[in-house]
C-alpha cells in the first residue's frame, strides 16, 4: 500500500473538519476523492503533505510514518501536490515555474530528461516557454502546475480539483493527461467534484461527505448499482 | 453585582485613589513630571490602539501630537485664546486633518497605510520646521502663558503654578479621554469595529460601511491625540520640532506606541495603558546604567515578545486558577471577546 | 547618495517579500557593516576593500545568527517582529557605543579625487560606490535568475505554498534571504561611511531611507528597489536645489503620499 490513511481527525479552530477518515491507495492506480464543497477532501490532502499538522491518526506513504512531519520532508519522499488554485508563481516564466518543481532533484540529466519529457507531452508548454505563468490561460496554467509537480517524479501525484473553470474540452484534456500520468507509473490520488471526469479515469473511490467517508469501493462496483450512482455520484 | 463585577470596581477605585493621590506620596517634581508624560502618552497609545482594532496601524501618533501641539499654542499665542478653548480646539483642528487625510489614506491597503501615516508624521515635522513664521521653525515656539486658573468646586483652585495642578490637569483630560475610548470600545460600535479587523468582507455584507467607520475611530482616534498634545504643549511651555529620539514630536514616539501596545497586549484596552506605564518607567528607574539604558530595555522588548507573545496583558492567562479566584466564574482568560 | 541606500532597500524587500516582515534593525545591520570596516581598516590597517570583503561576509553571517536566534522562535504577528527587531537595533546600537564611543568617525576614502569629465567634477569615490553598488545588484539578479535557491527564493515569495509543495525548506529560505540581505546592506554602511561619516546612530536614517525607497518601487520588487533609489536620489537633490536641503527631504514624500494614493501599490509592486 502506497499511501494509508487510519483514522485522521483534524481541526480548524475548534471545528472539525475530518472526523476519523480512513483510506489508502495502492501502488500503481488511481483513487479519487468525491464530494461536494468543503467536505474535507482538500483538507486531506493538505494534511498528508504536511501544510495541517492532524490532531490524531495516522498516515502511512511508502511504509514510513509521515504525519506531523514538515512539508519539505514529506514532498521529498516523493509526494506531489497540485494544490487547489493552482499556486503557481505567476512573475516566473513557465520554464523557470518548471526548473522550481525540479528543486529536490540532485540528477542533473534526470531533470533534463523530465524537462524534455513534459514538453513532449504538454507542446503548449514548450511553445510558451518563456511567457509569464499569470499570462496562461486557465488550461494551460493547469497543465503546468501539473507539469511543475511532475518535474519532481513523484511516486504520488495529490490532484486537488484539477477541473476547476475549466472547458469542458480542457476537463477531457485533464482527464487524458491524468491516464497517461498514470501509465506512467506514477499512482494518483485525484480530489474532484466533477464525478463524470473522476470516475472516468480512477479505479477506487472514496465519497466524503461533512468530514467523513460515507462511501467507498472499486468504481465499477459503485457505477452499477443505480441507487448508489444516483444518491451518492449524482449521475 | 457579581463578585467579578465587585472585584473589578474596587480595583479600579483603588488605582482612581491612588492617581489622585500620587503627588502626595510623591513629593519630587521630577517624578511629577514623568508621571505627565506617561499619562499624556497614554493616551495617545489608547487612541493608537482604537485605530488598530479596525485593523489598521497607525504610525502617524507623532504627527498628530504635534498638531494638537502647535495648534493650542498658536491660537493663545496669536488669538489670544484662552488654554480651555484653544486646547479643544487644537483637538479638533487635528481630527479635521485626520478626516482630510483619511478618505484617502485607508484606500490603500494596510502596510502602505501605516507608511503613508509614518510619512505624514515625517512630512508634519519638516512642515512645522520649515513655516518660521508661523511655527518659530526649528527653534520651535517658546511661551509663558499657562492655563487660565481653573476653580473645581469642593476641591479648590489649580493656578498651574506648580508641576502638581498640571499633573492633575492631564490625570483628568486623560481619564476623560481614556473613558471615552473604552466606552466606545465596550459599546455595539466597538464589537463593529472588531468585525473588520476580522472578517471586513464579512462585516460588508453584512451592511456595515467600513470606510466610515474607520475614518470615525481615526478621526476620533487623532482628536484624542491631538489633546494630549495640546497639554504637553502647556505643559512644557517649549515646543520644537527634532528628529532625535528624546523629542515626543519625533517619528520615534508613533513606533514607541505600537511597542507599548504590543508588549501590553493588544488583544485588551488595559494593555497599552500598561504597556505604556511600564516602558516609559523604565527608562527612568534605570538611569543608574547611563549608557547601557537602551540594552535594557531592547532585552526586555525582546524577551517579552518572546515569552509573552499576546503581552503583559497574557500574563492572566498564566494564573488561571488565581485569576478566576479573584474575579469569580464567569470571567477569565478565553471568556472575554478578546478581539 | 542613493547607491548606498539601494543596497539596504534590497534586503528590505526581499525580506520582505519572503518573510513577510520588516526588519527593523536592518539599519543596524548597515551600521555594523560600516563599524566591521572601521574595526578592521582604521583600527588594524587592514586593506578597504579587502575590510569591505570581509564585512560583507561577516555581516552576513550576523544575519545568519539574527534569523536563527530571535527571527525563526517567533513565529506570530507581524508586530511581534516590529517589537523584536526595534528591541535588537537598541542593542546593536548600544553595543557599538560601548565599543567605540558615539563621535563620528571616518573610514578613508574609496578612491580621492575626482574625473574631469566635460568640465564636470565627478568624484570618484562616488563612482566607485555606484559600480560596487551595480555589481551586487547584478549580481543578486543573477542569482536568483539562474541558481536553484535564487529561484526557490524567487518562488518563495510570489507563492509560499506553491514553493513548499515543491520541497523547498521555509527555514533555508529564510537563513539565506536575511543572510543575503545583511550583506548587501553591510556594504552599503560601508560604502556611507567612507563617502560620508560613522556615527552608532546613522543606521535610523538609513532605514527610513530604504522604506521610502521600496514604498516607491513597489514593496517586494528588487528593480523597483533600484527604481525607487534612482528617483528618491534624484527627486532630493532636484528639491534641495530649488527649496533648500530640508524640503528637498520633504517634497519626496508628499509626492510619494500622493502617489500611493492614487496608484495604491509601487512602481513595481505586486504583492
Amino acid at each position: 500500500m502506497l499511501l494509508e490513511i487510519i483514522n485522521l481527525w483534524v481541526r480548524y479552530e475548534g471545528a472539525e473538519v475530518l472526523k476519523g477518515i480512513s483510506c489508502a491507495v495502492e501502488e500503481g492506480t488511481i483513487v479519487t476523492f468525491l464530494g461536494s464543497n468543503g467536505a474535507g477532501k482538500s483538507t486531506t490532502l493538505r494534511a498528508i503533505c504536511g501544510l495541517k499538522a492532524p490532531d490524531s491518526g495516522e498516515i502511512w506513504f511508502n511504509g514510513e510514518r509521515i504525519d506531523g512531519n514538515l512539508p519539505q520532508n514529506i514532498i521529498k519522499q516523493g509526494i506531489g501536490h497540485v494544490l487547489e488554485g493552482r499556486a503557481l508563481f505567476p512573475y516566473m516564466t513557465v520554464l523557470e515555474n518548471l526548473k522550481v518543481g525540479a528543486f529536490l532533484q540532485k540528477d542533473r540529466e534526470q531533470v533534463d530528461k523530465n524537462l524534455e519529457e513534459i514538453f513532449a507531452n504538454f507542446p503548449i508548454l514548450k511553445e510558451r516557454q518563456q511567457q509569464q505563468a499569470r499570462t496562461l490561460s486557465g488550461g494551460e496554467q493547469q497543465m503546468l502546475t501539473i507539469a511543475r509537480a511532475l518535474m519532481g517524479s513523484p511516486k504520488l501525484l495529490l490532484l486537488d480539483e484539477p477541473s476547476l473553470g475549466l472547458s469542458p474540452l480542457m476537463v477531457r484534456q485533464i482527464g487524458k493527461i491524468v491516464q497517461d500520468i498514470h501509465q506512467r507509473g506514477v499512482s494518483v490520488l485525484l480530489v474532484e467534484q466533477n464525478a463524470r471526469l473522476a470516475l472516468g479515469v480512477a479505479q477506487r473511490c472514496y465519497v466524503f461527505e461533512t468530514g467523513s467517508v460515507v462511501l467507498c469501493g472499486e468504481t465499477k462496483e459503485l457505477m452499477g448499482n443505480d441507487q448508489v450512482r444516483k444518491a451518492y455520484l449524482g449521475l | 453585582m457579581t463578585r467579578g463585577q465587585l472585584v473589578k470596581n474596587l480595583i479600579a477605585l483603588a488605582v482612581l485613589v491612588l492617581v489622585f493621590l500620587l503627588p502626595v506620596m510623591v513629593r519630587n517634581d521630577y517624578w511629577i513630571h514623568v508621571f505627565i508624560i506617561i499619562a499624556l502618552m497614554m493616551l495617545s497609545t489608547a487612541s493608537m490602539r482604537a485605530i488598530f482594532r479596525t485593523g489598521e496601524i497607525s504610525l502617524g501618533t507623532s504627527g498628530f501630537m504635534l498638531l494638537g501641539a502647535y495648534s493650542s499654542a498658536l491660537l493663545t499665542k496669536d488669538l489670544g485664546l484662552s488654554f480651555w478653548i484653544s486646547m479643544p480646539l487644537g483637538g479638533l483642528f487635528t481630527a479635521a486633518v485626520a478626516a482630510a487625510i483619511g478618505y484617502p489614506f485607508f484606500r490603500v491597503k494596510g502596510i502602505y497605510f501605516a507608511i503613508c501615516t509614518l510619512l505624514t508624521g515625517f512630512v508634519l515635522l519638516y512642515l512645522a520646521g520649515y513655516m518660521n513664521n508661523l511655527t518659530g521653525g526649528w527653534q520651535g515656539l517658546v511661551f509663558d502663558f499657562s492655563p487660565n486658573p481653573i476653580t473645581i468646586p469642593g476641591i479648590g483652585t489649580l493656578t498651574f503654578d506648580t508641576d502638581v495642578h498640571y499633573y492633575y490637569l492631564a490625570v483628568i483630560i486623560v481619564a476623560i479621554g481614556l473613558f471615552v475610548l473604552y466606552r466606545m470600545e465596550r459599546s455595539r460600535i466597538g464589537l463593529v469595529w472588531g468585525s473588520i479587523k476580522e472578517a471586513d468582507n464579512l462585516a460588508q455584507s453584512v451592511g456595515i460601511n467600513i470606510m466610515a467607520q474607520k475614518i470615525f475611530v481615526f478621526i476620533l482616534a487623532c482628536f484624542f491625540t491631538g489633546i494630549a498634545g495640546g497639554v504637553y504643549a502647556f505643559y512644557v511651555h517649549a515646543i520644537s520640532p527634532s528628529t532625535t529620539p528624546g523629542n515626543i514630536f519625533s517619528f520615534f514616539t508613533s513606533v514607541y506606541a505600537i511597542l507599548y501596545m504590543v508588549v501590553g497586549g493588544e488583544s485588551s484596552f488595559f494593555g497599552p495603558i500598561i504597556g505604556t506605564a511600564l516602558f516609559m518607567l523604565i527608562p527612568e528607574l534605570s538611569r543608574g546604567l547611563q549608557m547601557y539604558r537602551p540594552l535594557l530595555y531592547g532585552a526586555l522588548l525582546i524577551l517579552i515578545i518572546f515569552f509573552m507573545p499576546q503581552g503583559l496583558i497574557g500574563l492572566r492567562e498564566y494564573f488561571p486558577q488565581w485569576y478566576r479566584k479573584l474575579f469569580g466564574r464567569g470571567e477569565g482568560p478565553g471568556t472575554e471577546a478578546t478581539r | 547618495m542613493g547607491g548606498t541606500y539601494i543596497l539596504v532597500g534590497l534586503g528590505l524587500t526581499l525580506i520582505l517579500s519572503i518573510m513577510s516582515i520588516l526588519q527593523f534593525a536592518h539599519g543596524e545591520i548597515y551600521m555594523l557593516g560600516a563599524f566591521t570596516v572601521y574595526f578592521l581598516c582604521v583600527m588594524h590597517g587592514v586593506n578597504l576593500y579587502l575590510a569591505v570583503f570581509i564585512s560583507m561576509l561577516s555581516t552576513a553571517v550576523i544575519g545568519l545568527i539574527l534569523e536563527r536566534v530571535l527571527l525563526r522562535p517567533l513565529k506570530g504577528l507581524f508586530l511581534s517582529y516590529v517589537c523584536a527587531t526595534t528591541g535588537l537595533s537598541l542593542m546593536l546600537q548600544t553595543g557599538v557605543v560601548l565599543a567605540f564611543s558615539k563621535s563620528t568617525k571616518q573610514l578613508p576614502s574609496l578612491w580621492s579625487g575626482a574625473f574631469n569629465v566635460f568640465g564636470i567634477m565627478l568624484s570618484r569615490e562616488r563612482f566607485v560606490a555606484i559600480v560596487i553598488a551595480l555589481i551586487l545588484t547584478l549580481a543578486l539578479y543573477l542569482f536568483l535568475k539562474q541558481t536553484k535557491y535564487g529561484l526557490a527564493m524567487t518562488a518563495s515569495a510570489q507563492n509560499r505554498e506553491g514553493a513548499l509543495m515543491q520541497g523547498i525548506n521555509p527555514n533555508i529560505m529564510s537563513a539565506m534571504v536575511v543572510a543575503i540581505g545583511s550583506g548587501l546592506a553591510a556594504v552599503g554602511g560601508a560604502l556611507g561611511g567612507s563617502i560620508f561619516n560613522l556615527d552608532p546612530y546613522m543606521g535610523g536614517l538609513a532605514f527610513m531611507k530604504g522604506i521610502t525607497l521600496i514604498v516607491i518601487g513597489g514593496l517586494g520588487s528588487l528593480p523597483g528597489a533600484v527604481v525607487g533609489g534612482l528617483i528618491l536620489g534624484i527627486s532630493e537633490s532636484l528639491f534641495s536645489l530649488f527649496f533648500g536641503s530640508q524640503m528637498g527631504v520633504v517634497i519626496p514624500l508628499l509626492l510619494v503620499i500622493a502617489f500611493l494614493i492614487f496608484k495604491q501599490k509601487g512602481l513595481f509592486g505586486h504583492d
